[in-house]
This record gives structure tokens, C-alpha cells and sequence, in this order.
């Protein structure tokens, strides 16, 4: 028991030794792109695999007991999640396309001249997608109510110093930029958009610049199964990717003035055994540090 | 309510935080417990004008997570003093609180950050409030181990609350993490995706992982408490390090 503790402390050193120079070469040089570096993923994988290994023999070295429930729902896991990876890794496909929008959904042809990417078969990969066509029918952009931000402009040195920010529009539709004055929603709109700039004083050396976040984009898009003989639609959002035939598919990005969507479709053999093992690491690490005797000082159980 | 208000409010509550560990070591336990109620009802109402501002959970800038975090210690403080009736480690509770408090006031405090569609999930909220409340109880279990290396006559005690903080603050570390890898599986498509942050984060989780299980073992308890400090040095950097040297990746806007 104690030397298995032994080599699974060292294993998780070495794993934590190795991630932290690579997570350190990340920080200091971004551009760096060792985790695409096959040596490194290979590397992470042998090692990975003997943290596997180590966790399986500590599962059959302690003896089973209900008080160490924590422990084994922990563990197990573990291993789950890293099977479930490593099933992603060699049975998973990535592909990504961007589809313009079609009222008749039937633009799906799109995807395949996407980019593809199996993390084994590289990006010559082609996907099967002979059992559902997919198309995007309409797309809209809902915006916050812009912010502006002010600035005063000096000739000389035509820098832009800002003086003011975060002024957002009020209760009644104003935005008060203080002793520059104030501009109601309805005199600033012109065809129903905020202009991205607006003159504060009569020389145009103080003014106000418009900052726009999206607030919500999606997509509706018409599903064709060929596998069931069904056709419907669904609306694609960012955090609610669509599951068809085992593919998942994800609205990544638009194109407001194209009036289109980059989609990422993803097939994952392992999702369920990882997802599993995420809340079964997740419940026995609450109950292996909840549900325990409380420790006197110094014991080293 | 403008930011310099803001900042003084907070500036205030350092203060309070302070003066909270100061009366404690001085043995004045009332006037502790007093100047620590203050400051943190002065950081509530920060973070509660931060809320009001955003009109959602204030999550979003790492000005506004920061003053949570200050939050954070004094109820990890509550959940030890009940649980373990470890009230002298209170001090340590209110002076990371303070170093917290005083990191706001270097920190961009714009009012007003809109809600990106990315961090619209109903993962959002406690993903972020599971890591502040680990971030917190760890803070203070890596001040301890500190203090342990020079501290000779206290150590069993030093010892008992180190493990007890991490044994609160490891699981929820392990969901802050978990919970992050499924949500990022669901906006970011994998669920790991060597990310700088996710990086430092996993170095973070193991540290600590390895801390409990050298305290299993006769012969490696010795090397315990370098893994605690190690874990603080892993932890700034998967909380601010990697913002600092720019190199945010997918988590650019935490």
C-alpha cells in the first residue's frame, strides 16, 4: 500500500513537473505551440497512461470499504475520464464549415469544403455525413445598447485623450455625457443604428465613440435525418450546440455583412464516459473530504 | 455611483480587514469581530452595487470577481469556526481579505461590463463561485504553511488547520475545474483544451492532490507543506499570472 502511494505521488509529480514547463513556455512565449507538438502529446499520453495504470492498481490495493466510497467514486473516476479522452483522441472527428444562409435549408453541401481535422488522420480526414443534411435557414445579432466612451482630441499632436468613459443610455433614453451635453436615442439613431461617432462641440475636438457587445446570436437551421425519414427545425445557440445521429454540432461565429455562420461538428465516441467520470471525480472528491473521521494533529492516517 | 467612490468604499474595508487581525492578535476579540463585520459589509455593498450595475451575478471583470473573493474569506472563516472551532486562524482570514481589498483598488473598476453570449450558461455562476470560496480557503492554508516553517512551537495546530482548509477547499476546487470542463465542452466544443489558465488550474488541482496524499505517507509528510506553497505560487498564476503576461487564450475576458 505504501510504496503503490509512493509511485502515485511520484507519477503525479512528474505529470504536474512536465505540465508546469509547458505551462510555463505557454505564458511567456504565447505563440509557442507545444501541446500540437506530436513528441509532447505522445509524452502526455505515455504519461497520462501510467497515471491510469497507478490508479487501477490503488483501486485493487485498498480493500474495499463503504467508508471509502469517496475514494473509489473518485478514482474510477479518473480513469473514466481518461478513457473517455483517449477514445475522443482516437475515434473523434472535428470539422469545421461555414454556411451561408439559405431560406429553403439547403446550403448543407457547405460543410464539406470546410476544414477538417482528426487528431490521428490529420486534416485530409473526410467526414461521413450521409446520414442528415444540415442547412441554416436565418441568423440574427441582438446587440446591448451601445456604450460610449469620450475623447478629446489634441491638433497639435493629434492624440486622442479619453476623458470619459462607460456613458450608457438611461431609464428615459438619454445618454448624459455631463458638461458636454446630452443626446436622446431617438436624435442619435439613423436607420435604426447608433452612429459610431458623434461630435460633442462645434470643432470636433471632443467626441463620442460608440463600443458595441453582442448580447445573443443564433441560428435556426433545418435538420434532414435521413435515418429517421425526419425533417424539423432547430435554433443553434452558443452554450446549446444541436446532437444529430451522434454529431454535435456548434455555432461558433457569423458574418453580419455575408449574412452567414461558421459551425463546428463534432463526433465523440467517448463524451458520455468522460462526462461521466467528470461528476463521478466531482461527487468523490465532496464525500471523500466531507464524510471523514476528523483528524487529530499530526496523524498521518 | 462613480469608481473613485467605489474605491474608497473598498479602501475602507481593507482597513476594516486590518484592523479585524490586528485587535485579534492583540486579544481585543469584540473590536476583531466588529471591524470584520464593517468590512465586509462594506465589500458586500461593492459587490452588491457591481450586481445592480451588471443586473446579473458580477462575475464578469476580474475587478468584480476579485471583490467576491474578499466576500469569500470571512465566510470560509464562518464555515472553520463552526465546523473546526479553529478561531485563531480568523486573523489570516481577514489579512487575505485585505491584500484582496487593496488589489482592487489597482484594478480596471469600469461600471459597466455587458454579458458575452459565451458566459450565458447556467455553468457560469458556479464554476466562479466554487473556485473563489477553493481560492480562499487555499490562500490562507499557503499563508499557514509559511508560517509553519518558522513557527516551531505551534506546528501541531498550524498542521490541523492546514489540512482541515485544504480538505474544505479541494472539492471545490475539483468542481470549479469539472464544472468548467463541461461547460467548455459545451461552448468551446472539447472539454480540455490546454488552455494557459486550464494549464496553471490542473498544476493548481495537483499540487494540492499531491498534498493530501503525502500526508498518507510516513516517509514523503516531510515534503507536505512545499506542495502547499506550491500550490499558491500555481494558484496566482492560473487566477492572475496568466492575465498579467497577456497570455489569457480562451479565457481572455476572465
Amino acid at each position: 500500500m505504501k510504496l503503490t502511494m509512493k509511485i502515485s505521488v511520484i507519477v503525479m509529480t512528474v505529470i504536474t513537473l512536465v505540465v508546469a514547463v509547458l505551462g510555463t513556455r505557454q505564458v511567456l512565449w504565447p505563440k509557442s505551440t507545444d501541446f500540437e507538438n506530436s513528441i509532447v502529446v505522445w509524452g502526455l499520453i505515455v504519461l497520462l497512461g501510467v497515471f491510469v495504470i497507478v490508479q487501477a492498481v490503488c483501486l485493487f490495493v485498498y480493500p474495499f470499504q463503504i467508508k471509502k466510497i469517496g475514494f473509489y467514486l473518485l478514482h474510477i473516476g479518473l480513469i473514466a475520464m481518461l478513457v473517455g479522452s483517449m477514445i475522443y483522441f482516437l475515434t473523434g472527428i472535428k470539422i469545421q464549415g461555414y454556411i451561408p444562409v439559405d431560406p429553403q435549408g439547403s446550403t448543407a453541401q457547405a460543410v464539406y469544403q470546410g476544414d477538417k481535422k482528426n487528431l490521428l488522420k490529420g486534416d485530409n480526414y473526410t467526414a461521413n455525413f450521409s446520414s442528415f443534411r444540415f442547412g441554416l435557414t436565418d441568423f440574427s445579432v441582438e446587440h446591448y445598447e451601445p456604450l460610449y466612451d469620450v475623447y478629446k482630441l489634441d491638433p497639435s499632436t493629434k492624440k486622442q485623450e479619453r476623458i470619459k468613459t462607460d456613458v450608457e443610455i438611461n431609464s428615459e433614453g438619454v445618454y448624459d455625457f455631463g458638461e458636454y451635453g446630452k443626446k436622446s436615442k431617438d436624435d442619435l439613431l439613423v436607420n435604426g443604428e447608433y452612429p459610431e461617432q458623434i461630435k460633442l462641440n462645434d470643432d470636433g475636438t471632443i467626441v463620442a465613440s460608440r463600443r458595441t457587445t453582442v448580447k445573443h446570436y443564433k441560428g435556426d437551421v433545418r435538420i434532414v435525418n435521413y435515418e429517421t425519414n425526419k425533417n424539423y427545425d432547430e435554433t443553434i445557440e452558443v452554450n446549446h450546440p444541436v446532437r444529430v445521429n451522434g454529431w454535435k454540432i456548434y455555432l461558433m461565429n457569423y458574418d453580419e455583412q455575408d449574412h452567414g455562420a461558421t459551425f463546428i461538428f463534432k463526433y465523440d465516441p467517448g463524451e458520455y464516459i468522460m462526462l461521466a467520470g467528470l461528476c463521478m471525480v466531482m461527487i468523490g472528491a465532496f464525500v471523500a473530504c466531507f464524510v471523514r473521521p476528523r483528524q487529530k494533529a499530526g496523524d498521518a492516517q | 455611483m462613480s469608481i473613485q467612490i467605489m474605491k474608497v468604499i473598498l479602501g475602507c474595508a481593507a482597513a476594516g480587514y486590518l484592523l479585524s487581525a490586528v485587535f485579534f492578535w492583540c486579544k481585543k476579540r469584540i473590536p476583531s469581530y466588529i471591524a470584520n463585520g464593517i468590512a465586509w459589509v462594506l465589500n458586500a455593498f461593492v459587490v452588491g452595487v457591481n450586481w445592480v450595475n451588471n443586473g446579473y451575478v458580477p462575475f464578469v471583470s476580474m475587478y468584480q470577481v476579485l471583490t467576491f473573493l474578499g466576500l469569500c474569506f470571512t465566510l470560509a472563516n464562518i464555515y472553520m469556526l463552526a465546523v473546526h472551532k479553529d478561531n485563531w486562524i480568523s486573523p489570516y482570514f481577514n489579512l487575505c481579505s485585505c491584500v484582496v481589498m487593496i488589489g482592487c483598488l489597482f484594478m480596471n473598476a469600469t461600471m459597466i461590463w455587458h454579458f458575452v453570449p459565451a458566459l450565458q450558461s447556467v455553468w457560469f455562476v458556479p464554476h466562479v463561485f466554487s473556485y473563489m470560496l477553493s481560492y480562499s480557503l487555499c490562500a490562507v492554508a499557503s499563508v499557514l504553511s509559511i508560517v509553519w516553517f518558522f513557527n516551531k512551537r505551534n506546528r501541531e495546530n498550524l498542521d490541523r488547520g492546514i489540512y482541515n482548509l485544504v480538505m474544505v477547499a479541494f472539492p471545490f476546487m475539483t468542481a470549479g475545474m469539472f464544472m468548467g470542463a463541461i461547460w467548455a465542452n459545451e461552448v468551446w466544443t472539447e472539454f480540455w483544451s490546454w488552455d494557459p489558465k486550464e494549464n496553471w488550474a490542473l498544476i493548481t488541482w495537483m499540487l494540492y492532490a499531491i498534498y493530501l496524499h503525502c500526508r498518507r505517507h510516513k516517509s514523503l509528510k516531510k515534503f507536505q507543506y512545499v506542495f502547499t506553497i506550491l500550490g499558491i505560487v500555481a494558484l496566482f498564476m492560473a487566477f492572475q499570472g496568466v492575465n498579467l503576461f497577456g497570455a489569457g487564450g480562451e479565457h481572455s475576458y476572465s
